[in-house]
């Protein structure tokens, strides 16, 4: 384990983690001094039923929900945040429950920026990054193990208006509290549990391979990677019913998101978000399509961190060679992901999940503008992410 | 990676560790809203002038230091306390810093609990409910695993005895690990330390149904000291970096043990220290090979899969992870320039009754996870 | 046993003074404000002259008006998109649209005598961006080609993660940058 010159680590938020975790959400609610929530939500989980399984947590507790606001967008925006803060302050909650995916929270994380900033519009605070003010208090349920935005103190926020997506990204956005419940992700379909449990495991590796790379965060993506590889074949499997590989999962998301949120992601992000804005790819499927491809093109800089990987995932340590350890690691990912593919037939090529060939040099193009290539082990250039992108094509 | 039933893990200390850190403090302080800090130092690393440096860091900058105190390295008490908190108030300050070892930041804690009663007076409950200032903390005798937990204990002089508190608000907000400050330390204190570090990261991963985060603080902190404590000793240009390992092991080794705070040998070791005066550090060392058999075979699963942290090697049966642990303490002992057994530590043996007696006095006794047959166990066999 | 070298040593009983502090602050930042100064004349002459730059700028809206750094208060220049190339302002924040600053002194210190990389700088968190993160993206991508033709290969090397090499007719174009920067400099220093 090597001391970086320099690092910083920060996981602030409360984890609350376990088999009726959600029964604890009103005393914990009465830690924080609140007695009225804000539930917010996109139309998916309620559809999903998931809602019930809060309310109930509620049943004879001294504290409520005041509202259930089921209108987050896929992709949170300034329209939906404003709305948000202005029921908030109408229903006078003073807490924000959030559940769902990042868009749910993102959504949250606007309003709150909108009402400790006492504004009416979330534009008016553009460029803010610092934001310096104390926020309200926000409980993160989350219903995918993925994203591990429970615990990361960014909020991207799309700006209808111009078109464009906005970061907030500051130390009072990380949630007060996450709180895991493996009943919440049980429904999940297939396909779903897959990307989102490689999205898991390409923060975790990200973060153990990066710039940023630090004892702490390594030790949060190794275990986060042991589950991940443990788990995700049976979360995918057989998700309704495995209760363990749904909690497995969704700690290993948390544990994930812990580490990539202080180490940063590299190049695979960067791809993946530029697959998204220009062919709509979901965020877990490219980042698993491009993960094996972009590792072996870090491969020359940081072969052997990607070797020490090969034991978290499960396979033989066998040589001493780190080149030779680190194409074990890689095989080791496409071995997962084949087998994912064969359980839901999850896509392993860009031209199976929907990007067209021509589109590569405008992924590439994004791509290089991404402020997550500034953590890559490697300088990336046009023509590198253009390479990675055929080969992954 | 066991996962229990139930969780719950909470640390907001914001570490910040490296080159020049200490520059960086003002501005991560900012962040928090505070404006004028209070400095709680110890009067020998007053001396070495690190305070320059902290103030020095401050000079460009919104915020100030508003009064620096320095303290004798003497046990804290509540009389001491109310002095820091007195001159908190006199001074217009709205946070702390501890810049020191343990003990100035147990002054720290104990000044925050009663600028925070706002009496002057000690509440009466272990576990209380008030909002504290906010604390920092900068170590610099290589005990940062002090800011971290969530203990403070002080010397009540009117009571005649040790109290302990339980709260959330006495973690650090920010820990400062800055490599310059920790240079100083003595090769024998840094090893003490790193092996404190090892018994408290052991013993929170013995303790049954362990938090998963807790492992993973515990893992990273036994990697750390397993692969450097030996550079730390050597002279040359490696020791800078192994020292700085050391210090993050025993930062991450006090978030792990105050979460999972129930063990054998830290009670043990604060129960020598209690009555005899001996450093923890020390104790813990020679207490650990022996209470790692003790309870090898109890949690041998649970070592199995902490084993990775020791060796590079992968292990699957449990018992070759406790062998695997057992060689790689047994080595770490072969470097370690520290006494092995109590009695070459200056310990008589008509002392032991009454250390047994101590450790059920502290906070990390816990019946059901071990009983007082066991301490007299363990302190015999390290006798 | 581990000792601090005697320069820390020096430096740690010398800021005992007040006055020292001060001083030694008052310097870093002459030292900065004169580094940066430069910085910006390097961003003019560097843009007027090379085709890197050219490529990267066309992608740029006109009028970007960016600034560098250092937080809390100061030294500070903001650069601005005019036409082809970039213009320094002026010191001081100048209403930009996108800031990368230094959280401390020292820490710039450590950038700006070249003792450490950007790249580095930024992993350490060194450094904030205010402002949209991908126009943050392509002021570093001109700041790093700004600095290939600024700086001594063996700096480059040490602090790129992929150390650029220049061709011959680039080291045509660094000569006439070199040329040019004596009238920029002259420009922004009086």
């Amino acid at each position: 384990m090597n001391m970086p010159n320099f690092y910083q680590h920060y996981c602030p938020g409360r984890i609350i983690a376990g088999y009726d975790a959600l029964k604890k959400i009103p005393s914990l609610m009465d830690r924080l001094g609140c007695k009225t929530a804000m539930v917010v939500t996109d139309k998916g989980v309620v559809a999903a039923g998931l809602i019930k399984h809060v309310e109930a947590a509620f049943e004879g507790a001294d504290c409520s929900i005041a509202h259930v606001f089921d209108e987050s967008p896929p992709d949170s925006s300034n329209i939906a945040s404003n709305k948000l803060a202005g029921l908030f302050k109408g229903y006078k909650c003073d807490l924000f429950l959030a559940v769902g995916g990042g868009s749910a929270l993102d959504t949250a994380k606007g309003a709150n920026i909108v009402i400790s900033q006492k504004s009416d519009d979330l534009l008016n605070i553009q460029g803010a990054e610092n934001i310096e003010a104390d926020l309200l208090p926000t409980i993160a349920v989350p219903t995918t193990a993925g994203t591990g935005s429970e615990v990361t103190k960014a909020a991207v926020i799309y700006n209808e208006e111009k078109k464009v997506k906005m970061l907030f990204s500051a130390d009072k956005l990380y949630p007060t509290m996450a709180v895991l419940d493996p009943k919440m992700s049980a429904t999940v379909p297939p396909k779903i549990t897959a990307a989102t449990g490689l999205d898991a495991l390409t923060h975790s590796i990200e973060a153990f391979i990066n710039l940023q790379k630090n004892p702490i965060d390594d030790a949060y993506a190794v275990a986060a990677i042991e589950l991940i590889a443990k788990y995700i074949v049976r979360a995918t499997e057989n998700g309704a019913s495995d209760m363990e590989a749904r909690f497995g999962m969704a700690n290993a998301a948390l544990m994930a998101g812990a580490a990539f949120s202080n180490s940063m992601v590299g190049i695979v992000h960067s791809l993946a978000h530029a697959c998204g804005a220009v062919c709509h790819v979901p965020h877990g499927l490219a980042n698993g399509i491009l993960l094996p491809w972009s590792l072996e093109y870090n491969l020359p800089r940081v072969a052997e961190y990607i070797g020490q990987l090969c034991e978290p995932l499960g396979c033989e340590q066998t040589g001493s060679d780190p080149l030779e350890q680190a194409r074990l690691t890689i095989r080791a990912i496409r071995d997962l992901e084949e087998r994912l593919n064969g359980v839901c037939g999850l896509p392993l090529r860009l031209k199976d999940a929907g990007v067209s060939g021509d589109k590569l040099p405008m992924v590439a193009r994004v791509a290089v503008n991404d402020g997550c290539l500034m953590y890559n082990p490697l300088e990336v250039g046009y023509e590198d992410a253009l390479r990675v992108l055929r080969n992954a094509f | 990676m066991q996962l229990p039933n139930f969780y719950e893990h909470y640390c907001p200390a914001k570490i910040i560790a490296g080159q020049r850190s200490l520059s960086n403090l003002p501005f991560e302080m900012g962040r928090f809203g505070t404006k004028r800090a209070l400095v709680v130092i110890e009067e020998d690393i007053y001396k070495t002038g690190f305070i320059n440096l902290l103030e020095q860091a401050f000079t460009d900058s919104e915020l100030n230091i508003g009064q620096v105190f320095s303290r004798k390295n003497t046990r804290v008490t509540l009389g001491g306390a109310r002095e820091i908190a007195d001159l908190f108030r006199r001074s217009d300050c709205d946070c702390l810093i501890a810049l020191g070892g343990g003990e100035a930041m147990d002054a720290v804690k104990s000044a925050a609990i009663l600028i925070g009663a706002n009496s002057g007076e000690l509440p009466s409950e272990e576990r209380f409910s008030m909002t504290l200032p906010k604390i920092f903390a900068v170590p610099a005798a290589y005990a940062p695993g002090y800011p971290v937990t969530n203990l403070v204990e002080l010397f009540d002089e009117g009571k005649k005895k040790s109290r302990y508190f339980f709260s959330d608000d006495l973690i650090a907000r920010l820990v400062v690990l800055d490599p310059r400050l920790t240079l100083k330390t003595s090769a024998s204190n840094r090893v003490a330390y790193a092996m404190d570090a090892l018994a408290r990261s052991v013993e929170a991963i013995m303790e049954p149904e362990v938090n998963p985060i807790v492992l993973i603080y515990a893992r990273a902190a036994i990697g750390l000291v397993v692969k450097n404590l030996e550079s730390a000793l050597e002279e040359g240009k490696r020791e800078r970096q192994a020292d700085q390992a050391l210090a993050n092991a025993s930062l991450y080794a006090g978030i792990a043990f105050s979460h999972a705070s129930r063990g054998l040998i830290a009670a043990t070791a604060q129960g020598l220290n209690c009555i005899t005066g001996m450093q923890t550090g020390i104790a813990s060392s020679i207490l650990l090979p022996h209470g790692f058999e003790m309870f090898s075979e109890k949690y041998g699963s649970q070592i199995g899969e902490a084993a990775g942290a020791f060796t590079s090697k992968r292990l699957s049966a449990t018992e070759s992870g406790v062998a695997a642990v057992r060689a790689s303490l047994e080595a770490l002992q072969g470097v370690s320039p520290l006494p092995k057994r109590l009695h070459e530590a200056g310990i008589i043996e008509s002392e032991l009754e009454r250390v047994a007696e101590a450790v059920r006095e502290t906070p990390f006794y816990c019946e059901s996870f071990f009983n007082s047959q066991d301490v007299a166990v363990l302190l015999e066999k390290a006798f | 046993m581990l000792e601090l070298t005697r320069f820390e040593k020096t430096m740690i009983s010398a800021r005992k003074f007040p006055v020292w502090r001060r001083m030694e602050t008052k310097a870093k930042r002459v030292y900065l404000a004169m580094a940066l100064r430069t910085f910006g004349a390097a961003f003019e002459a560097v843009t007027a002259s090379s085709k890197e730059c050219e490529n990267e700028l066309s992608q740029w809206e006109e009028g970007r008006r960016f600034a560098l750094g250092v937080e809390p208060s100061g030294p500070y220049i903001t650069l601005e998109k005019k036409g082809r190339k970039i213009r320094m302002i002026g010191t001081g924040l100048k209403e930009p649209v996108l800031s990368i600053v230094f959280k401390n002194l020292d820490s710039a210190m450590m950038v700006y005598t070249t003792y450490m990389g950007v790249v580095q700088a930024t992993a350490e968190n060194r450094a904030v961006i205010r402002g949209d993160n991908g126009k943050a993206m392509e002021v570093i991508r001109v700041l790093e080609i700004i600095m290939t033709y600024l700086l001594p290969g063996f700096i480059l090397r040490k602090n790129f993660r992929t150390a650029p090499t220049l061709s011959a007719p680039q080291y045509l174009v660094m000569l006439r940058i070199y040329v040019s920067l004596v009238p920029s400099l002259v420009k922004t220093f009086f």
